[in-house]
């Protein structure tokens, strides 16, 4: 684009100025306090708006800064520009009460709308920020060679986070970010679920293992009891015989002595004999008796400890064998399932798209740079007069210039010539991020340079197909293009 | 030789509960068995042949008595079994220790054991798992010792871990009827000769389609079976066309369309297939409140024409994404992944035009 006439009714020092632009250099004179700044500062506001800025930043308040402290409501301008060899009109009222806009085409007077984008459509969507930092190029406040060198690194390291392509890319990993922790959840969600059904196993087996661990217990309890009595069984029986085999001989004693009173003589023996053998016959197999009674007590209690002891043996078997199922179960439990599996895989694919399109994004970094070395590249061998051809970077990413036989890194340079790499980087850099080609704004941008390089870099500027805007207080500009004879469109601000 | 046929009822499974209107229990597969021993009864079926899985875990002792008491209530027909990899012979098992009716005969070894049936002239040969998996072809090179007998083959397995084994081994084995188990979907290996029985009802809604027993007649002649679904519980796959103009809500007025000429039995799992636009808005919770659907399962893809897309956006990152992506080889996971990331940043590109 092309700026043609800036109207300024209002803007801070400057009031109701006409200021006419030229095709090339446009070299604007005055002295210092007369206006140049606030020309540059009135030409972005006409391009890109004002607002007041609220909050902290009041000092950098541009608003407040050219606001004028009478007649607020003027604060206003105009400006004439061409875009593509069609001229248009933009004018605008800054005061933020009456804030207005109105952009119109004068080839056939249609009017466009600022509000809904026109304008920065004719501009190529450059926005604010991208313009102030490669169109308009003010004086390096670096002291050092480094800290300009520096500066520049960072500078170029700016410009990689830069432009519609890499705010995409942001844009797009952040969605599929946002789509990872939704798969994430889900995954979580099923875990839980698995979680639980293995909890209830668990406590199944615990009980199961606790059930077992007390029947156990009671059996050998139980056994222990077995023993005990088996024991206080033996002991007592031997006692058991002796007073009842006592008892009955005393009986056969009193029968003996009766009998032998009522019976004197005939078969006393005989009597006394039968007796005799009668009883011990009887002792006998009552002592018989009394130990198959205690055999058979003994039998029928063992049986019924042995039933238990199989009652017991049953149950802890069951057990047992429940407890295998409950284990079998959870192990099976713990497999992973369709749906788990499937989760996992989109979880893969979204990093997989994901590092894919880091990969991509900095490759294409890699040629958006090598692009820009190229051209810096040439615009500095030009802004040389071909004293240094080549711009490139090394593997650290630090910035070199070719010399007659090597590399040479950047901060060894001299200020004058880091300058002049500085320049045609940022140049290169507001012709690659703008679609719309502007012009270029140099406030005090030469100041540090020696005649050479002045005369090199205005022979490169009259040779270029963009506007340049040179604001100069002294009459070096006009002398040197002078000299040079080149032809230029001189604005004087009184 | 009237038989019937029937493999891995999973006594003592639960199954999942499902929803609401479908609410299944362990009880239900000890239905379907007696269904089936009812039926054994009613035709004078001469043999029932289990194979293998019979229970689902190790068998308890109210379940074995529990088993045995329905064998008993036969009063014509011999039941014939074998232990699978569910209910394998462990070393503790019930199996060693039950003693089962008398109409019962169970194949527990672990080498190939035979039992005869002298009424029938008949062999049937057959044994059991005695630990979870068995990994050798066991079935391969098995023939009847007496071919002048008719002889049957019961077998459990099929896969990789569990005797692997292809139509090739039995074909010309020599066995007028093999009744084989473990795959739970049922069908015919060989025409009226080889036949997996297919589990007697799902255990989850993976287990698609018709499931039931088999039933028929073996002669020295040939043999002939036909299949018997059990109408309970049917778990029927239903994939739903969908294209990028469809609605939400006309997807799932299509699925309630589709669910009119659903069967009390059947339950829907469905499958969401085609391209969708990428507003879409259907959530499978929508779809899963409806009676009679089982399941869902999402495969839709977003709409894109990658090679319209290519041309469209040439020399940006969006051209240079899908080529890097197709470079790469094809599964599911570089798939998704090409979805994922065209749309990630096709979209923003959308939002910032």
């Amino acid at each position: 684009m092309k700026l043609l006439e800036a109207y300024i009714e209002n803007f801070g020092k400057l009031h109701k100025k006409k200021i006419t632009f030229g095709e090339g250099i446009n070299v604007i004179c005055g002295a210092n306090e007369a206006g140049k700044s606030t020309l540059q500062e009135f030409l972005t506001a006409m391009l890109f708006g004002l607002e007041p800025m609220r909050g902290r930043i009041k000092k950098e308040d541009i608003y407040r800064k050219y606001e004028p402290w009478n007649a607020a409501s003027y604060y206003c301008g105009r400006l004439r520009f061409q875009v593509e060899d069609k001229p248009f009109c933009l004018t605008r009222n800054f005061y933020h009460k009456e804030k207005t806009a109105e952009l119109i085409s004068e080839t056939d007077g249609e009017e466009l709308s600022v509000a809904y984008g026109d304008l920065d459509m004719l501009l190529g969507n450059q926005t604010k920020e991208i313009y102030l930092n490669t169109w308009c190029i003010k004086q390096n406040k670096a002291a050092t060679g480094k800290e300009l060198a520096d500066g520049l690194t960072e500078y170029l390291a700016n410009v990689e986070n830069t432009g519609t392509a890499s705010i995409n890319i942001q844009t797009a990993l952040k969605r599929l970010e946002k789509q990872r922790k939704e798969i994430l959840t889900q995954k979580k969600n099923l875990l839980q679920k698995k979680q639980q059904a293995l909890e209830a196993l668990q406590v199944e087996e615990r009980i199961l293992q606790q059930d077992i661990a007390s029947l156990k217990e009671q059996r050998s309890l139980r056994e222990e009891a077995q023993t005990e009595i088996r024991k206080e069984q033996t002991k007592t029986e031997p006692k058991r015989q002796r007073p009842l085999a006592a008892t009955f001989f005393a009986v056969l004693m009193v029968f003996h002595l009766f009998l032998k009173n009522s019976y004197p003589f005939l078969g006393l023996f005989f009597m006394v004999e039968m007796i005799l053998i009668l009883g011990t016959v009887v002792a006998i197999v009552c002592f018989y008796r009394k130990k198959g009674k205690v055999a058979i007590i003994e039998t029928t209690s063992d049986k019924k400890s042995e039933e238990k002891e199989d009652f017991f043996e049953e149950q802890i078997r069951e057990k047992e064998l429940r407890l295998l199922n409950v284990r079998e179960t959870m192990e099976d439990a713990g497999a992973k399932t369709r749906e788990e599996l499937e989760t996992e895989q989109k979880e893969q694919a979204i990093l997989l798209a994901g590092r894919t399109i880091q990969t991509l994004s900095e490759e294409i970094s890699q040629d958006v740079k090598e692009e820009l070395f190229f051209a810096a590249s040439s615009i500095l061998a030009e802004i040389t007069e071909g004293r240094y051809q080549k711009l490139s970077f090394n593997q650290e990413m630090e910035i070199t210039v070719q010399g007659e036989d090597r590399m040479i890194p950047l901060e060894s340079l001299s200020m004058g010539t880091i300058e002049q790499v500085y320049l045609a980087v940022r140049i290169a850099v507001g012709r690659l991020l703008s679609e719309e080609s502007m012009f270029f704004s140099f406030d005090e941008a030469f100041h540090m340079y020696d005649e050479k390089r002045y005369r090199a870099v205005l022979g490169y500027l009259a040779r270029q197909p963009e506007q340049s805007l040179i604001f100069s207080c002294d009459g070096r500009e006009t002398e040197v293009l002078d000299s040079l004879g080149i032809s230029y469109h001189k604005i004087t601000l009184a | 030789m009237k038989f019937i046929h029937i493999a891995d009822t999973h006594l003592g499974f639960v199954p999942d509960a499902g929803q609401t209107w479908n609410r299944r229990s362990e009880k239900d597969l000890w239905d379907s068995l007696s269904e089936v021993f009812q039926v054994a009864e009613n035709e004078k079926i001469d043999i029932i042949l289990i194979a293998g899985d019979l229970f689902h875990r190790q068998p308890l002792m109210r379940e074995l008595k529990e088993f045995n008491y329905l064998c008993s209530k036969l009063t014509h027909t011999l039941v014939v079994f074998i232990a699978g990899n569910h209910d394998y012979m462990h070393p503790k098992s019930n199996y060693r220790r039950f003693a089962f009716a008398k109409n019962v005969r169970f194949l527990s070894a672990n080498e190939l054991s035979m039992v005869e049936l002298k009424e029938y002239n008949a062999c049937i040969y057959g044994f059991s798992y005695w630990q979870k998996e068995l990994k050798e072809p066991r079935y391969d090179g098995i023939k009847p010792k007496d071919p002048g007998k008719i002889n049957i083959l019961i077998g459990h397995g099929g896969d990789a871990k569990h005797i692997p084994f292809r139509e090739t081994t039995f074909r010309g084995s020599g066995f007028d009827y093999v009744a084989l188990g473990h795959i739970h979907k049922g069908g015919q290996i060989i025409r009226n000769r080889v036949v997996m029985a297919g589990a007697l009802e799902p255990t989850d809604c993976n287990d698609i389609g018709p499931h039931g027993y088999w039933m028929g007649e073996v002669t020295k002649r040939g043999c002939e079976v036909s299949f018997f679904p059990i109408r309970k519980c049917e778990y029927v796959l239903h994939p739903i066309p969908v294209h990028e103009n469809m609605t939400s809500i006309q997807i799932l007025e299509q699925i309630k369309n589709d669910l009119k000429t659903r069967k009390a039995y059947q339950y829907y799992k469905i499958i969401l297939e085609g391209t969708y636009d990428s507003e879409l808005n259907l959530k499978a919770e929508q779809i899963l409140e409806l009676p009679g659907i089982a399941a869902v399962e999402n495969r839709l893809l977003p709409a894109y024409d990658f090679k319209r897309l290519k041309a469209e956006y040439r020399n940006t990152l969006l051209e240079k994404y899908i080529n890097r992506i197709e470079k790469l080889p094809q599964n599911m996971v570089t798939k998704q992944a090409m979805y994922y990331g065209v749309d990630a940043l096709y979209q923003t590109k959308e939002d910032t035009r």
